[in-house]
């Protein structure tokens, strides 16, 4: 996945529709459901086993960068949007943005001890997205984090979401991903769909880590 | 997961003889800890009609707990309907509108208008007082129900996070705030249904036994507000606690649901019941007014002994020889029921409340 450079401005790139995403090559990543077996509980590997999640099958991923800040702008089908938590049995629409903070962490199970990795959390019903820090499952640090952004819009069946951060990561909390133009990363993708009541571990992942190629 | 070592456990013997269902126990909880908003619909104390639906409505069908060999049971998870939202009344207009002889109170439902056709249709005590049976037969009884602090925690077994603790010092059983994400599959797993969601700030609560007065000496507020002397409290290894006394030596306080598998620790003195009347309209003494069929289902089999414990006691309390039992129930003093968590909380050095 290339992150082009671009001269367009915060305000253009924060808007999914903006022309400016024309520069942006589409890559599409395919999401499939996180293994059930893999579930932190037995109660939430009991309570899901067979009763299907993770339907969200690709993720459409466009990414750029203006030097101080970078821009993932992600697209997948969602027919019925859920945008707020109604009832207390609902859950909102959400979709991530995971980063390794070493070059082995791995992906399945959200990093271990000592191989940390970073997403950026976004959730319908949220004014920003929130950065994760985690170092295996059930150890996510969630923090709200000043340098997070995004704006998300449902049309057409489908989520058009912008997540942003600088690009060096300086003003958030601890655990987080530093990204350098020219230079390479890697990043993986997560969806959740707060319909199906889809949360925590029960979600759609892309299975392997995508390299992301930041233009100098 | 290994059930949670303690060193000690509190608990709670609810004595359903004794039980009015006045609710006090619920708005001293209610006032004392669930008045903040997003906290509106919950009640973290509540006594139930029963035979009836419980609440949430229907808790007996949703689920959760352990199998019998152990492993997690898929659960429910309730909507704020199920449990009875917090009604809306029309307080402007009855009291400020000028309608005072004409407009009436009634309850609508949380952000609806108040229209007829948005009048609730269920509560959290929607179905009080209607029990079960036929006249002259009919029957029921109250069942009050808090968190259970089980020994087995269903809720803390289910934490994806991590954010449910089991204190070893005395076994209640606490949701750490800061580490949980709303993710609700505690409430699911739960099988008494006695975790609620704060849709305000996003994380799930429950009762915690009030520790905050434990730490003080004090007993929780609805085991010292009960005007019925209904609740026992105390350590269950405290020979001087009644409910060491009733649980382990006398075993006429036992659990409810004991097959959900949470070993919980709030015990109950069953309901004992005046016995029926036949086709004739004569008393028939072979049969209870409560079928035993039905406190089996919820007390399981140890029901049978409790009851017969508590028959026999009240005969030889009848024939005026001493019973230590009866004595208990009855609590002659009201601090024994709750030794040794006896301080006054009005004689402690208390910072000013805020009118």
């Amino acid at each position: 996945m290339q992150v082009k450079r671009t001269d367009a401005r915060t305000e253009e790139l924060i808007d999914p529709s903006s022309e400016a995403w024309k520069k942006a090559r589409s890559a599409t990543v395919v999401l499939s459901p996180t293994p059930v077996e893999m579930q932190p509980t037995e109660y939430v590997r009991a309570s899901w086993k067979g009763r299907p999640y993770g339907g969200a099958s690709s993720m459409a991923v466009r990414a750029l960068h203006n030097g101080a800040e970078i821009f993932f702008r992600l697209q997948w089908n969602d027919e019925s949007p859920d945008g707020k938590i109604a009832d207390i049995n609902q859950f909102a629409d959400a979709a991530a943005v995971l980063f390794p903070l070493v070059d082995d962490a791995p992906l399945l199970g959200m990093g271990a001890k000592d191989k940390p990795v970073n997403a950026w959390l976004w959730r319908a019903d949220w004014e920003r997205p929130k950065n994760v820090a985690a170092q295996g499952m059930g150890t996510t640090q969630r923090r709200d984090d000043p340098a997070l952004a995004a704006t998300a819009r449902h049309a057409r069946g489908r989520w058009h979401v912008v997540v942003s951060r600088s690009l060096n990561g300086k003003s958030s909390p601890a655990g987080t991903v530093s990204l350098t133009p020219g230079t390479a990363s890697k990043v993986a993708f997560a969806v959740w769909q707060g319909g199906n009541q889809e949360r925590a571990g029960i979600k759609a992942f892309s299975p392997d880590w995508q390299d992301l190629q930041i233009e100098a | 997961m290994a059930t949670p070592q303690v060193k000690r456990q509190l608990a709670f013997v609810f004595d359903l003889n004794k039980c009015l269902g006045c609710q006090t126990c619920t708005i001293s909880c209610k006032t004392l800890w669930t008045d903040q908003p997003g906290m509106e619909y919950m009640w973290w104390n509540i006594v139930n009609t029963m035979p009836g639906r419980g609440t949430p409505r229907d808790r007996d069908q949703m689920g959760g707990g352990f199998d019998g060999e152990g492993h997690a049971k898929a659960g429910v998870l309730p909507s704020a309907r199920d449990f009875g939202e917090a009604w809306e009344f029309n307080f402007d207009e009855v009291f400020y509108g000028g309608k005072g002889q004409s407009a009436y109170l009634h309850p609508s439902r949380p952000g609806s208008k108040g229209t007829d056709d948005e009048a609730p249709d269920w509560g959290p005590n929607w179905d009080e007082d209607q029990g079960a049976g036929e006249y002259p037969n009919s029957y029921y009884f109250y069942l009050p129900t808090i968190c259970m602090h089980c020994a087995n925690p269903a809720c803390l077994a289910a934490c994806p996070r991590e954010a449910i603790f089991k204190r070893a010092e005395d076994g209640i059983v606490l949701i750490d705030e800061d580490r949980c994400d709303g993710y609700r599959f505690c409430m699911e797993a739960c099988p008494y249904k006695r975790v609620y969601f704060n849709p305000q700030r996003l994380i799930s609560q429950k009762c915690v036994m009030c520790f905050a007065r434990l730490e003080q000496g004090v007993a929780p507020a609805c085991v010292r507000q009960c005007p019925g002397r209904v609740r026992h409290f105390g350590y269950l290894d405290d020979p001087d606690s009644d409910v060491y006394k009733l649980v382990n030596v006398w075993k006429v306080a036992i659990r409810l649901h004991p097959e959900y598998g949470t070993e919980p620790n709030v015990y109950y003195v069953p309901p004992l019941a005046p016995p029926r009347f036949d086709e004739h309209g004569e008393i028939d003494e072979e049969h209870p007014r409560i079928p035993t069929e039905y406190l089996r289902s919820l007390f399981g089999p140890d029901v049978d002994g409790a009851l017969a414990t508590l028959k026999q006691e009240m005969e030889k309390a009848r024939q005026g020889e001493k019973s230590e039992l009866i004595d208990t129930l009855i609590a002659y003093r009201w601090q024994d029921m709750f030794v040794p968590f006896v301080q006054d909380p009005g004689e402690l050095d208390r910072p000013a409340v805020k009118a």
